[in-house]
């Protein structure tokens, strides 16, 4: 019964959350989920080019817990290291149970022209174990990011995943991997207040536009309020920096399913 | 004072950008794509380029001395309006001579958008600079230019006109199997002196068509032209394949017709007289000789054509022209050269102090009689083989006003009025209005006019367009155009009616960011298409929303990013959505002569009525605007390299990947599969 539910709610994911069809990606603790042109916070699956603007190693732990169940949570790890000539990460991340999971890992490589264009790629290799009997299968994913710096204060980002429209073959089933477009920009208005957009095109869903504002009352604090989707899908969530640490959470509520909760720890070296 | 501050720093700095890539080829393909966007604002309009680039390239090479020039020279540069020529020639008349490029922004009508597409072009020089001495022939091949280009092109993805069948030859006769190869390919060689001599050879094959074979042999199409120009009272000679250009469009297809573009001060075409035809397009154009001769204020025209055009002959009558060039299948190359075309023309015209009139005539007489099969919509049009044209056309100036119009009227009846104004009651603001009545019996085969249907004929409709530059760095351009057409069209089943309407800001932050935000609207009627199709007719209506933001972080790399939405009402009055992301980089390198241009795209326009058309860089000479609709994305990569001193190379790769189908295509060009990826390579040569 309880194996049963569960996988009616994974196919509910599936249609409501257009452009997380690989639930493998955790979303983002971002306000609204707009995280392609967070310069200077690089999220392991999101756009590779905010990899080029990191200055210092890092590592991040983040957690995803979609409509309050254990079974439909996202583990992911992600490491960044710069580098004079190139910066380079690594990630790996897991959705699902023991009956079916899928994983994904992948390596990313960026750079920073003229300071104020950056451009990153990702090698993702997205494999599904669909059951003990019938084993898994992989496959490469490359995913291409861009971030413009266009004026100070304004930041586009721009990221596709699987842009040759890659699938998972495996006997007789064929998946069908997010081919997904994303396009965003950050601008702060005042020193402490920005407001963040981006638009979410995955080839075979709807379009959705994300929206979300991030305050900081101090340095250290920040509060993020957002929202994406139709029905609106509000978003609530903050962040917390001490020492090298930043500890980042992230609510969402969807209309029929629930809430699902974000937690991130990330450390800067 | 600021703006002015703001104006001549941002034209230093331009300048200096341009002094840097001077000469590059860059910057004619920017100023072509800018072209090609503004007049293709819908994205249906096909529009050949090919002179345009020519002398674009021409005066990238030999820039134009803007303080030893006029209007003829000028005219030559078509994304300057006859308004912007006159306004330029007149500030050079009061001022004598212009004294540093920063001076370019004092003259009326002309704004940072304008002066870019005109920098590569041009150049300060002397007044007295001699424009030219005595041509002798070791002059001429002393500095003369030749120019060699070879282009090849095919589909990577084998189509099903190409594939082997038992028995190939039985497949070619019944018209299922393409006669030729799967690669296009084309011959260009020219040789150019100055402004004055211009020769050309041209020789092509499209892909399909046999270039060896039991049915044709050699290329499927020639083309070879003479130009001479500006030899004392000879304006100018022309001999093999020309275009003449009189006119509004009404008697005699233009060369270049900017129509119901962005550009709204160009709406209409320019009177460039006889000119040669340097294009691929193996329909447009006029084969034999042509002749102008200046006496005093007055310029005489005449042309004769004999060429033969593709048509599918019955007997002694033919339905209907063939305009693809394509021979491909043994009834294309049976319908080759049925039909043989004779043009008789000639202009007059006369240049008053602050007017210009002309009288243009044709004379086309067919070598069998054009009968299409008589339907409600056609009963109107031309039928026969001969057919008389005369038009008179006028521009004159009073006050800020600047009038203009041209009156036909052909042999057979019918007539056709286009008249309009253009005004600039203050410098920051331009107007065109513009009237068009073109009767249902007015039918001119040559013709191609300011018009929303595809003829010049059974249309009367009022153009609106507006031009403001409110604040600096902003620009707005806007059109409305309302319509109605008296008489039946190609499914629309009763007279009708439309209107369409484009809003248009772009806004210049610095040298370095650009954006540009465009809202179309248009409804029309058309018939119903449901399960069944009626007679019945119903309003559909479309809108389109662009944002595209240009961002050059150094003069070595442009971004481009676009967002496109659109709705349309299909198939029973259903709403439907269409998008389209793209985001492009274009980049050339400091040490390396390498440049090249990228591009992702992804769509969603499920429905045909939400296609979305995105113009692509392409390799010279060569312009394409795919359309999009379905479910999928787009990749080209477009890559110049200038290999040697003399010699150059562009090849460009691009793939469409669908997600919502299996096959491509339809007919011989379906393609067993998602995707279809071409390849096109030119390498020139210059000597």
């Amino acid at each position: 019964m309880k194996k049963c539910l569960v996988n009616i709610v994974f196919i509910l994911v599936g249609l409501f959350c257009y452009s997380q069809t690989a639930s493998v990606l955790p979303k983002s603790y971002s306000a609204g989920g707009v995280s392609v042109s967070q310069k200077g916070d690089w999220q392991g699956f999101d756009n590779p080019a905010l990899l080029a603007v990191r200055e210092r190693c890092g590592l991040s732990l983040v957690y995803e817990n979609r409509f309050a169940m254990k079974e439909l949570s996202t583990q992911q790890l992600s490491l960044s290291l710069p580098t004079p000539l190139i910066n380079i990460g690594v990630a790996v991340s897991r959705f699902g149970y023991s009956s079916y999971n899928e994983k994904l890992a992948g390596i990313s490589f960026a750079r920073t022209f003229d300071e104020l264009f950056s451009m990153g790629v990702q090698f993702n290799y997205y494999t599904v174990a669909f059951s003990r009997s019938l084993g898994s299968k992989g496959v490469v994913v490359p995913q291409i990011g861009l971030l413009s710096e266009v004026t100070p204060d304004f930041c586009l980002g721009l990221n596709v995943f699987n842009p040759m429209h890659q699938q998972l073959k495996y006997q007789e089933i064929v998946k069908d991997l997010p081919c997904l477009f994303t396009i965003g920009m950050q601008y702060r208005m005042a020193e402490s207040f920005r407001w963040l957009l981006q638009f979410d095109k995955e080839m075979s869903s709807r379009l959705i536009v994300r929206s979300g504002f991030e305050y900081y009352p101090t340095k250290s604090i920040v509060v993020k309020l957002g929202g994406y989707g139709a029905p609106l899908t509000p978003t609530l969530g903050c962040g917390v920096m001490v020492g090298g640490f930043v500890f980042d959470v992230n609510f969402e509520r969807h209309p029929v399913l629930g809430i699902t909760s974000v937690g991130a720890l990330r450390y800067n070296f | 004072m600021r703006r002015v501050l703001f104006v001549m720093f941002f034209v230093h700095v331009l300048c200096c950008g341009i002094v840097l890539a001077q000469d590059k080829p860059e910057n004619t393909a920017a100023v072509i794509e800018r072209i090609y966007e503004q007049m293709t604002s819908d994205g249906e309009t096909d529009v050949d380029l090919t002179t345009l680039e020519d002398d674009l390239n021409y005066f990238a090479r030999n820039p134009i001395n803007i303080n030893n020039t006029n209007k003829e020279e000028l005219g030559r540069l078509q994304f300057l309006s006859d308004k912007q020529i006159e306004n330029l020639l007149y500030y050079l008349y009061r001022q004598k001579r212009m004294q540093t490029i920063y001076e370019l922004q004092l003259v009326d009508g002309f704004d940072m958008f304008l002066i870019r597409n005109l920098l590569p072009f041009i150049y300060l020089g002397d007044m007295g600079e001699k424009r030219g001495k005595r041509l002798s022939f070791s002059k001429l091949m002393k500095e003369g230019k030749s120019e060699l280009c070879l282009r090849s092109e095919r589909t990577l993805e084998k189509k099903s006109g190409y594939e082997n069948t038992e028995d190939n030859a039985e497949a070619e006769a019944a018209g299922k199997r393409y006669l030729g190869g799967s690669e296009y390919l084309s011959l260009k060689y020219s040789f150019r002196y100055k402004d004055k001599i211009d020769v050309g050879l041209i020789a092509e094959t499209d892909a399909g068509e046999q270039f060896w074979g039991n049915y044709h042999k050699g290329f499927d199409f020639y083309s070879g032209y003479l130009q001479l120009a500006n030899f004392g009272k000879l304006k100018a000679l022309v001999l093999g394949n020309f275009r003449a250009n009189f006119g509004m469009g009404l008697v005699i297809h233009p060369e270049l017709n900017f129509g119901k573009s962005t550009d709204i001060m160009n709406v209409l075409p320019r009177n460039t007289g006889l000119r040669k035809s340097s294009s691929v397009d193996e329909y447009n154009f006029l084969r034999g000789t042509g002749v102008t001769l200046r006496f005093g204020k007055a310029e005489v025209s005449g042309f004769y054509s004999y060429r033969f055009i593709d048509g599918d002959s019955t007997g002694n009558t033919f339905s209907s022209f063939k305009t693809d060039g394509l021979h491909r299948t043994l009834s294309d190359l049976n319908s080759k050269n049925t039909i043989s075309m004779q043009v008789f023309g000639g202009n007059v015209n006369y240049r008053f102090s602050n007017a210009n009139l002309g009288i243009t005539v044709t004379d086309t007489r067919l070598g069998r009689d054009l009968e299409p099969e008589l339907k409600p919509y056609n009963v109107f049009y031309f039928r026969g083989n001969h057919q008389l044209a005369a038009g008179v056309n006028y521009r004159f100036k009073w006050n800020k006003f600047t009038f203009f119009g041209e009156e036909a009227t052909q042999s057979v009846g019918g007539y056709a009025l286009l008249n309009g104004f253009t005004v600039s009651p203050v410098s920051t603001v331009s107007l065109v209005a513009l009237y068009r009545l073109y009767s249902k019996r007015y039918d001119v085969l040559l013709s191609n006019a300011f018009a929303e249907g595809s003829k010049v004929n059974n249309e009367e409709g009022f153009y609106l367009g507006l031009e403001v530059h409110p604040v600096k760095r902003w620009k707005i351009t806007g059109y409305m155009d309302v319509y109605s057409f008296p008489w039946l069209r190609y499914l629309v089943s009763r007279p009708s009616n439309g209107y369409d309407a484009m809003l248009e800001a772009d806004f210049m932050l610095n040298k370095k960011v650009e954006m540009l935000w465009r809202l179309r609207y248009e409804q029309k009627e058309k018939n119903q298409t449901g399960p069944e199709t009626t007679d019945f007719t119903d309003d559909y209506a479309k809108a389109s929303l662009r944002y595209k933001l240009v961002f050059s972080p150094n003069e070595r790399c442009v971004l481009k990013s676009t967002i496109e939405t659109n709705s349309a009402s299909g198939r029973d009055h259903e709403l439907a959505f269409g998008f389209l992301f793209s985001q492009e980089m274009s980049c050339s390198f400091r040490r390396l002569p390498l440049s090249f241009d990228v591009r992702y795209e992804l769509f969603d326009a499920v429905n045909y009525e939400n296609r979305i058309y995105s113009y692509e860089r392409d390799i010279l000479y060569a312009y394409s605007v795919p359309m999009l609709y379905g479910r999928g994305s787009r990749w080209y990569l477009n890559c110049r390299w200038q290999a040697l001193k003399n010699v150059s190379l562009w090849l460009k790769v691009a793939e469409t990947l669908y997600a919502d189908r299996s096959e491509v295509g339809d007919g011989l060009e379906k393609i067993e599969g998602n995707h279809k990826t071409d390849v096109r390579a030119l390498v020139r040569f210059r000597f």
